[in-house]
């Protein structure tokens, strides 16, 4: 059989065909406007948890620092605690310029094919190199301006449970999270970045 | 654009292009379960592009990229990972339980083996693959793919060979089954 006799039986097939929907037709487009509406939340929301964590964090801690102050000479501001907000508040800028970058970086589903790949790997080479670093962007910052602010707790209030907290707590937390953003390069990202590059690489 | 006239556009492709994005659908997808969570992610992309048809390109041209770029960012069972999963499109009964006006039982086999043979090739040239077969000229899928023209008919020849070399090898499996 030659390649047109296939391509005869294929273009029959689905000519006149009309496609089967549960119950009323219209079901469709509301199930279509719903996961339209799902969706947007999604990303809204996803947003809102990646950014709004390191504001509301800003908020609190500028709030710690502020509310005793007098500004007079005898009585500062607590300037660890302004030093917590003011690393929240640079990794939350940091990650709200990003997403506005990437955002408008982004092809919509109409573009060709290749532009899209393209796209999509720019954006996944991207997200490996956030996750890479993320020592230096996120964790250094705020494990340093919290490490910082506990010493300084535990030389004011002579205790050493400030201290203990920054150990057993806040430097497993910042490894866990390092660790975690590479085990996320490993499993996922790599593998999609080479699934794209073979992509791309058949379009050269 | 309002969204009565969105409403309206989307149901007339929906009535006049719905074989082209269903062909797509089971060139990617194998399962009836996969292919209706890639059509439903098929809707909704051809959707939410509405807005931006300014009728530039052609409508089947708009279609075919929506629906190969949703294909290509697609993942086996990320939806239903993703949110509880519910079915509006019975893919188990169509088409395979609803034979086209024309087609006869060997035509329709003949169709049931490139689908299989097309699932197996690369993704990229899966898409080729099934635009060829739909008889799309090769400006209209360097249009929809983003390379020439020329490349476009190299990709085609190996892809014809490829696709005539898979089917050879389906039907020498079943005749050594036999």
């Amino acid at each position: 059989m030659n390649f047109e006799d296939l391509q005869k039986a294929w273009q029959c097939q689905h000519a006149n065909a009309k496609i089967t929907i549960h119950g009323d037709p219209d079901v469709l487009l509301k199930e279509i406007r719903r996961k339209q509406q799902q969706w947007g939340a999604i990303n809204f929301w996803g947003a809102v948890v990646e950014i709004g964590g390191e504001f509301l964090a800003t908020l609190f801690f500028s709030y710690q620092g502020l509310r005793h102050a007098n500004w007079t000479p005898f009585r500062l501001p607590d300037w660890d605690s302004l030093l917590v907000a003011f690393a929240c508040a640079g990794v939350g800028t940091f990650r709200l310029v990003n997403r506005i970058v990437q955002r408008r970086k982004q092809t919509t589903a109409n573009d060709p094919l290749k532009a899209c790949i393209e796209a999509s790997l720019n954006e996944v080479n991207h997200d490996i190199w956030l996750q890479r670093n993320v020592f230096w962007w996120c964790w250094l910052p705020f494990t340093t301006a919290l490490a910082v602010s506990f010493c300084y707790a535990s030389l004011r209030f002579h205790t050493p449970k400030f201290l203990a907290f920054l150990v057993l707590f806040v430097i497993p937390l910042a490894w866990w999270g390092y660790r975690l953003s590479h085990r996320t390069v490993r499993k996922v990202l790599e593998p999609r970045r080479q699934e794209l590059e073979a992509l791309l690489a058949s379009l050269k | 654009m309002t969204a009565q006239e969105q409403e309206a556009i989307f149901r007339r492709w929906l009535d006049e292009h719905i074989g082209l994005m269903l062909k797509v659908v089971r060139g990617c997808a194998a399962s009836s379960q996969d292919q209706d969570d890639l059509f439903q992610d098929v809707l909704l992309q051809i959707w939410s592009s509405i807005p931006a048809f300014r009728g530039e390109a052609r409508e089947t041209t708009w279609i075919y990229r929506v629906a190969f770029n949703t294909a290509l960012a697609w993942r086996r069972g990320e939806r239903r990972r993703r949110e509880g999963h519910e079915r509006f499109v019975k893919f188990g009964e169509w088409p395979q339980s609803q034979p086209s006006h024309v087609a006869s039982p060997a035509e329709q086999e003949i169709v049931e083996r490139l689908y299989a043979a097309i699932r197996q090739l690369p993704k990229v040239d899966a898409s080729l693959a099934l635009m060829h077969l739909d008889g799309l000229s090769y400006q209209e899928m360097a249009e929809v793919v983003g390379i020439s023209e020329n490349y476009i008919g190299v990709k085609l020849n190996r892809i014809r060979k490829q696709l005539a070399d898979l089917l050879a090898d389906q039907l020498k499996g079943e005749t050594n089954e036999l």
